[in-house]
């Protein structure tokens, strides 16, 4: 299969199915195909249960679909060992999540320098580079507080920080707005605005859909398929030449739009 | 992840729950102790229990021989008694001070005029035998090799005899009768042994005093007891590690001239039967320092006991750190997520918890060698008043020990955690 268009992400005909084969079979996802191309500010939203948490554990490499195949920026993502994803995380995926996730015992410069860790930066470099990744969400004079000394706004900034640590191709937002008001979650939206116009992929997940307004791109899910995605209008995806071939994939990726 | 920052980092999470590290730490911490005190203790009280033995054997070497005369082949005892005089005072005088009977009589009565009283002991003695048992001369002169070998009737009195037949009289010159044979005293010894002590009545401890004492010439023997057969030796050495080396070379001295039944190589199941015809005699040459062997070995075997129960203890403790580091694993499991997430490999995460719980045994374990090493200070001090030097090989395996029961048990709990699923562990809340 030649996969064409240069697009970052790039999943075909993707399921998750849990207990496959029994009465309790669950389809979290059923036939989903997407790509997104460097630069985009894309959504995805639903309500829970609609299996855009699922596509963002596989978008981010931290779950595998049980079929389908997941090109991201040019590697097959689909059949690699648990090293070798951890490594795809460490560099192309930056996490955002709801509940910030910093790691309370370390200070915000040391959550930050905790992926460069695992890349196997060392010493100064290491650090300027956290601590440019801190001025960038202007953080710079709270990088030795703790997570507990901040408020959940600026942990969240600490958060994106640390994905902006590696520069990754990527920044997957899961809620990140969740769990502030919102003020506080309108400044975050802020920066991931001013990250996408600066050249960063950005792929948010949310039910909220003032949050939603923001991205250039908005995909729907419901049941576990896609089913409305405005950025199909006016520029074809690469998917749908494949479509055909595919066969398998009955209306998964295809927008009704 | 430099492996400082990853051990500074453990420190730092087992730091934020003192609690339940220290009393994690415990089980560590009681078991190397325990091993510590306990060897280092039984080592020092077994090392001054050999230097009292030493003290006590007063570097004697006892020699115990009879040769069979009527035998046809057979040294006589007298020929074998004046070699192995003068091989002792001629060519071993590196090794020993001095060689004389050890025959003795117990509770002799000895009359001096009408005046009847009990030696404690009545010994048949050579030339040296002052030098053997310590004794120095008080008033007139010792037992000389020309009353041994004209078999002169002369005796020496030890202080406390001589006080209770004379009190303040000069006893040199006098006669007295050992079985109604008439001795001369030549000379009578210091005081040897220790003041009588309060709890002893004047009688007891004329049983008990080594000055309570009278010496004759070994060869006057046979005007006392015709029928008394000299066969017990003893030679001081100039030092404890001559001791050993001294028994040898009588052996090899006394094979020379007697053959004796080698009874260690006697099996009267397999069918090997003493020669008797062969056998001229028998003799014997030993030592109290050949006891330290058999002392090392107890102190070998208790030493690996107190290991064992030890490492018993090492044991539980090490399912004590595998059981916090399960429950930590659990508690964390968020964390983990978080750090596989952001692309922390496998590896990694069973470094970390390896590191963390190597540091929460290694640290228990240091606790114990400090602690170790104060208990035996102070136990040693006060139970033994000896200075107990902690035992080094011990310590550095208690903690080496320490330290592997830490990895060891906490291999299961670090690849539990490193197994984690990201997006389960990441769901938990």
């Amino acid at each position: 299969m030649v996969y064409t268009g240069g697009a970052l992400i790039e999943i075909f005909n993707v399921y998750k199915i849990y207990n496959e084969g029994h009465e309790s079979e669950v389809r979290a996802l059923d036939g989903v195909s997407l790509s997104v191309s460097q630069g985009e500010y894309i959504a995805i939203i639903g309500a829970s249960g609609s299996g855009k948490s699922t596509l963002m554990n596989i978008l981010g490499c931290l779950d595998i679909p049980t079929y389908g195949e997941y090109i991201l920026n040019g590697e097959n993502v689909c059949h690699l060992y648990d090293f070798e994803l951890a490594r795809v995380r460490n560099k192309q995926i930056g996490f955002i999540f709801q509940g910030f996730n910093l790691l309370s015992g370390l200070t915000a410069i040391e959550n930050v320098e905790l992926p460069l860790i695992y890349q196997g930066v060392h010493g100064a470099k290491r650090h300027q580079m956290a601590m440019d990744a801190l001025d960038r969400v202007g953080l710079f004079d709270r990088m030795d507080h703790k997570p507990g000394q901040m408020s959940g706004g600026q942990q969240q900034r600490v958060a994106i920080a640390r994905a902006l640590a590696t520069n990754p191709n990527i920044i997957l937002a899961d809620e990140p707005t969740g769990n502030l008001d919102s003020r506080t979650g309108e400044h975050v939206i802020q920066i991931l605005d001013q990250l996408n116009n600066q050249g960063t992929t950005i792929v948010l997940i949310t039910h909220d859909p003032s949050v939603a307004q923001m991205a250039k791109r908005r995909v729907r899910i419901k049941d576990g398929r896609i089913v409305e995605d405005t950025g199909l209008i006016g520029e074809p995806s690469p998917k749908d030449a494949l479509l055909p071939e595919e066969g398998a994939a009955e209306g998964g990726g295809r927008s009704d739009l | 992840m430099k492996l400082w920052q990853s051990i500074r980092m453990a420190f730092q999470t087992l730091l934020s729950k003192k609690g339940r590290t220290f009393l994690t730490m415990l089980g560590t911490t009681i078991g190397v102790t325990a091993v510590i005190a306990l060897v280092s203790v039984t080592k020092a009280q077994n090392e001054a229990n050999k230097d009292l033995w030493r003290k006590m054997s007063e570097n004697m070497v006892f020699v115990s021989f009879y040769s069979y005369e009527w035998k046809a082949g057979a040294t006589p005892n007298a020929v074998i008694a004046r070699d192995l005089r003068d091989y002792i005072n001629n060519d071993l005088t590196e090794l020993a001070v001095g060689i004389t009977t050890n025959q003795q009589e117990w509770g002799s009565s000895v009359r001096w005029k009408d005046m009847i009283v009990q030696a404690r002991a009545l010994f048949y003695g050579s030339e040296q035998f002052s030098d053997v048992n310590r004794y120095e001369i008080k008033y007139g002169r010792d037992i000389s090799v020309v009353d041994i070998e004209r078999t002169n009737p002369v005796a020496v009195l030890g202080s406390l005899m001589c006080d209770k037949i004379f009190s303040f009289q000069d006893p040199i010159g006098e006669t007295i009768y050992i079985n109604e044979v008439p001795f001369t005293i030549v000379g009578v010894y210091h005081q040897r042994d220790k003041d009588k002590p309060e709890w002893y009545t004047e009688e007891q401890w004329y049983d008990y005093s080594e000055d309570n004492l009278i010496v004759l010439p070994y060869t006057a023997s046979r005007l006392i007891n015709p029928n008394v057969i000299i066969q017990d030796y003893k030679i001081k050495v100039e030092e404890p590690d001559a001791a050993l080396e001294l028994v040898s070379l009588l052996n090899d001295f006394f094979s020379t001239v007697i053959t004796r039944i080698e009874w260690d190589k006697i099996d009267w199941e397999a069918g090997i039967y003493p020669d008797w015809d062969s056998e001229t005699g028998y003799y014997n040459a030993w030592t109290n320092f050949q006891w330290f062997e058999e002392m090392d070995e107890a102190e070998a075997a208790q030493t690996r006991f107190l290991t064992l129960i030890a490492a018993i203890s090492l044991f539980v403790g090490g399912i004590g750190i595998m059981n916090i580091m399960l429950v930590t694993v659990t508690e964390r499991t968020r964390e983990i997520g978080v750090r596989k997430a952001i692309g922390a490999p496998r590896r990694t995460i069973v470094t970390q918890f390896l590191i963390e719980a190597s540091v929460l045994s290694g640290a228990g374990g240091l606790l114990g060698v400090i602690l170790g090493f104060t208990v035996t200070l102070y136990w040693g001090k006060l139970q033994y008043d000896l200075i107990a030097q902690p035992d080094l090989p011990i310590t550095f395996i208690a903690f080496a020990g320490s330290l592997a029961m830490g990895i060891i048990f906490g291999i299961y709990p670090a690849i539990k955690a490193a197994s984690l699923q990201p997006v389960d562990a990441l769901r938990t809340e």
